[in-house]
């Protein structure tokens, strides 16, 4: 036997709206699932011990960059991902690739694809799966060692699409025909040795060594992803529509939108960082000098590709696509009001 | 040009593992500097078995379902107002301990295991804490998401992460998490993934849980399931990460058995939290915190897993003897510890109820009725001038330097007195509550003395609003920077139960 | 001195949400594990087994009347005790003393 209560018709009236440190921020309103999510959730003080691996430092602690702010929690993601709605997004955005997977196996497209532009794709585009996942990687560096949840989890979320297009393109390459040898091992080799890759590889590994997540972020979302994406799925898609294949295109788009969609926070966060009223002159010099360091390096890098555009039956011309990259970096920068030097 | 025919294992190895490369622009130590000092050698990262196969595809869908699930059912006890329908508002004060005390660790788990999705050379084990630190921040964000509801109705659930950094019994939990993230990666995926996802969440997660499903409290008992379920692969990852280092090299073998003796006393310590809320805080029990302990900690951890890790040369850790000694006394220990101090907590403590005490003197046959019992019928009469018309402990207790719960373990094999133990280091005098808390302390004393002591800051003068006008102002001062409003003292001088009664006064009653 | 009492067993288990699913997962358990044992608590069944338990695709798809990938047993287990020996699409099989 149990007692239960039967509710007759009995509105209560709430005692607070949210929580007490919610509340002194944004005044006595209901939070959004979002910010309840993620304001004010890193632990900030009294911290019992010091990190064994390094010296000097916190567990959490604003020196762990260069860049700072004075309310870390002034930059909130525009897209108001927490972990729900991020998982539920990308699910649902998956499932038109999944889609997509099922029609080009039931049509046999992938054997469809010529051997030539195979070639030139195996070339460019399966090695990219090692440079995504390095994005991860560092991505990974960002969660641990930003500074305060909503920096943090934007980034842990990107390390997850970083993960994912990796995988993506893995995926593609499973469902590709091997002409010469396993796809993958060749992907590697042409990662490891062929000269397209090689100043970015270079470019790649030492950004690992750096330990500044603020610096990361700037080479790698403000740098690497600025150019390869427009130019691998933009002018390299282009050149392969131009050479018959179209197949490929609709995954150069699926690659693109999470890469303007990371965009969205990446840039709004260096906004933030721009206008902050005490650091924000500062974090310019930081950004403008390192970004003119790293921008400088990938575009010198990816000047290596103009080989690529050789390749094909019906060649690309690599310097107006390039122009094209540019074109599409200098704006993101002067949206910002960045003065870089590429 | 046939595609070759490739295992799931093969093809996960090279989703995962084949996406790695040796660099030679940079040295590999300049990328992973934190991967040598704690002296654990690996001979050959590809030695790695991939527990689970989970792709970040499968990842998004399985998630976003549990997700799915778990805010449909939230969403519809906040528009039923299901808590009213909970067995009795004490119940939720337990779980302002769960949320001020355990949700902000799943999220320093979500950082530390981003640590270790960065810091470790292996491919094939990142990959997995790269999972698991993403699990944690869900863990984090639906049981916040469950705690706004009840924030709304109920105090001590409006301040939790503030309260995390400053209160005096929530530095228990946070010095374990501290502890493990300033630890090397490869002590603290074994500190957390091995000691306590596989030993010790269970009791947290299953029994505590199923409590809360008894209790009406749907939420909890599916976000706890829910994360439990995340938690299986955890556990997984954590076992295949001991076997791992164990198989490596000899070397590693007594490196990963102090760290387990370490880690496990550590996480028990801090599951003692979990007993006296089994035991005393939900107003229906499914089980004993003793009962638990034996089916899960006794049957699966020591019959099951410890006698699996034998051939490695793993003997099970350390103080387990003294957890299994203690298993009739610890729940009541730190029960009364908080009973007694509830005036500086931001949650409620009662005098339990007379067949409440009967069911603790039926499941603790040999202890409740001759250690505990009369406690309470003591501090019935035992008034203070505090709210509540009982006893409160007025002072501040001496914390154990290790575990920093108050010294008030009852000896086992002298159940009259508490165990008491110290160490002298470099001039000062160390207490501590229990041998294991001690030996941890002996192996790492520069580590130790650096903790941020709730009692000591408080002597210091760090942990005042203002600065006391008195010495009866002192404790008001201490509670405003902890932000505690009307959270503390006994339930049935509280809002809460104020509140409850109000709410249930023209409601009908149905027996069923 | 209180004597400690200790009656302990070995065995593998998995702890199932009490839902539609994970009901339809116990049916095929139960079907392919002669011996199992379950324990019944508030929200969750505990199904231990003194060897090992092994979850099949196909039975756990005749109790569900759809296909089933083994992945979803994410989504109705709470917890287990031993180890995952393996999990591929066919089969879940738990125990202990396995070795890599």
């Amino acid at each position: 036997m149990a007692v239960q209560y039967e509710i007759k018709q009995k509105v209560i009236e709430p005692k607070r709206l949210a929580f007490d440190y919610l509340l002194k921020r944004y005044g006595n309103r209901q939070a959004s699932r979002y910010e309840e999510a993620t304001v004010d959730i890193q632990q900030r003080e009294n911290f019992h011990y010091r990190p064994t691996w390094r010296e000097g430092v916190e567990i959490f602690d604003v020196n762990y960059s260069e860049l700072k702010l004075t309310d870390y929690y002034s930059f909130l993601d525009p897209r108001q991902f927490y972990y729900y709605t991020y998982n539920a997004a990308r699910a649902k955005n998956y499932e038109s690739v999944d889609k997509y997977f099922e029609f080009c196996e039931e049509r046999g497209l992938f054997e469809k694809v010529s051997d030539d532009w195979l070639k030139v794709f195996n070339r460019y585009f399966i090695p990219l799966r090692h440079l995504e996942y390095a994005g991860w990687v560092l991505l990974c560096g960002v969660a641990r060692f930003g500074y305060g949840t909503s920096i943090t989890q934007c980034a842990m979320f990107n390390a997850c699409d970083k993960y994912a297009n990796a995988q993506l393109i893995t995926r593609i390459g499973f469902e590709l025909p091997e002409p010469d040898g396993d796809i993958f091992e060749n992907a590697k080799k042409t990662w490891l040795e062929d000269g397209i890759f090689q100043p970015l590889r270079e470019y790649v590994e030492k950004l690992l060594t750096v330990q500044d997540w603020g610096e990361v972020l700037i080479g790698q979302n403000l740098a690497i992803d600025v150019f390869i994406n427009p130019l691998v799925h933009i002018e390299l898609d282009n050149l392969a529509v131009e050479n018959g294949v179209s197949l490929f295109s609709f995954f150069s788009k699926y690659f693109y939108d999470m890469y303007k969609d990371n965009m969205r926070w990446t840039e709004k966060l260096f906004e933030v960082l721009l206008a902050d009223p005490n650091y924000g002159e500062k974090n310019r010099k930081f950004i403008e000098s390192k970004l003119s360091h790293y921008a400088g390096q990938i575009s010198k890098a990816i000047d290596e590709f103009s080989d690529v555009f050789k390749m094909p039956k019906k060649k690309g011309d690599f310097k107006i696509a390039k122009e094209n990259v540019l074109k599409h970096a200098n704006e993101i920068y002067g949206k910002l009001g960045l003065n870089v030097k590429i | 040009m046939a595609k070759k025919k490739l295992t799931l294992a093969q093809k996960y190895h090279i989703y995962t593992r084949g996406l790695d490369w040796e660099p030679t622009y940079v040295s590999k130590k300049d990328i992973y500097p934190y991967a040598e000092y704690e002296g654990i050698k690996i001979k050959d990262w590809n030695k790695w078995e991939d527990p689970f196969r989970m792709t970040v595809e499968a990842y998004w869908k399985y998630q976003a379902e549990k997700d799915r699930r778990f805010y449909a059912i939230l969403d519809g006890f906040i528009q039923n107002q299901g808590h009213l329908t909970l067995s009795d508002a004490r119940y939720l004060n337990s779980i302002k301990l769960f949320i001020q005390g355990v949700t902000p660790l799943e999220y320093m788990a979500h950082r530390g295991f981003a640590f270790v999705a960065r810091h470790l050379p292996g491919p094939g084990p990142r990959t997995a804490a790269f999972f698991q630190s993403m699990d944690e921040l869900r863990h984090t964000q639906i049981e916040v998401h469950a705690a706004s509801n009840f924030n709304k109705y109920y105090d001590g659930f409006h301040s939790m992460t503030h309260m995390h950094d400053r209160v005096w019994y929530l530095s228990v939990p946070k010095s374990y998490f501290d502890d493990a993230v300033t630890a090397g990666p490869f002590e603290y995926i074994t500190a957390i993934s091995f000691s306590f996802e596989y030993a010790l969440t269970n009791l947290l997660f299953v029994p505590f849980m199923s409590g809360a499903a008894y209790n009406g409290d749907t939420p909890t008992m599916t976000f706890g399931f829910s994360a439990q379920s995340d938690e299986s692969r955890h556990m997984t990852l954590g076992l295949q990460v001991v076997k791992f280092l164990l198989e490596q090299h000899e070397d590693n073998v007594p490196i990963i058995q102090r760290w387990i003796d370490k880690w496990w006393w550590r996480g028990y310590r801090l599951t003692s939290l979990v007993g006296a809320m089994m035991d005393y805080m939900l107003p229906k029990r499914v089980m004993s915190w003793k009962e638990s302990f034996e089916l899960y900690i006794e049957d699966q951890i020591l019959e099951g897993l410890f006698r699996d890790l034998e051939r490695y040369g793993i003997r099970p850790p350390l103080h387990m003897n003294q957890s299994i000694k203690e298993k009739e006394f610890l729940s009541h220990d730190v029960y009364w510890i908080l009973f007694s101090f509830t005036f500086a907590a931001a949650f409620h403590s009662w005098i339990p109820k007379e067949e409440e005490m009967e069911w603790l003197a039926e499941k603790y046959p040999r202890t409740f009725n001759q250690y505990y019992r009369w406690r309470y019928e003591k501090a019935k009469e035992a008034k203070t001038p505090l709210p509540g018309d009982r006893f409160y402990y007025i002072g501040l207790p001496q914390l154990c330097q290790v575990c920093q719960i108050p010294m008030g373990f009852t000896n086992p094999d002298d159940p009259n007195n508490f165990v008491q133990r110290y160490v002298e280091y470099e001039g000062e005098i160390y207490h501590f509550c229990s041998d294991g808390c001690k030996w941890i302390f002996e192996q790492e004393p520069e580590k130790y003395v650096q903790a941020w002591l709730p009692v000591h800051e408080i002597y210091k003068g760090n942990c005042f609003a203002e600065p006391p006008k008195g010495p009866d102002d002192v404790v008001p001062q201490v509670l405003k920077w902890y932000n505690i409003q009307t959270d503390n003292f006994d339930y049935f001088v509280s809002e809460d139960y104020k509140n409850w009664k109000e709410w249930h006064k023209d409601m009908a009653t149905v027996v069923v | 001195m209180t004597a400690v009492e200790t009656k302990r067993e070995r065995f593998v288990a998995v702890d199932l949400q009490k839902t539609e699913e994970g009901y339809n997962v116990l049916q095929a358990i139960l079907k392919d594990n002669p011996g199992t044992r379950i324990d019944e608590f508030p929200g969750y069944y505990k199904v231990k087994h003194p060897e090992k338990l092994i979850i099949k695709r196909e039975t756990v798809e005749s109790f569900m009347g759809r296909s089933w990938d083994t992945q979803e047993f994410n989504l109705v287990i709470i917890s287990y005790a031993g180890n995952f020996a393996e999990w591929d699409d066919e089969k879940i099989l738990i125990q202990w003393d396995t070795h890599m």
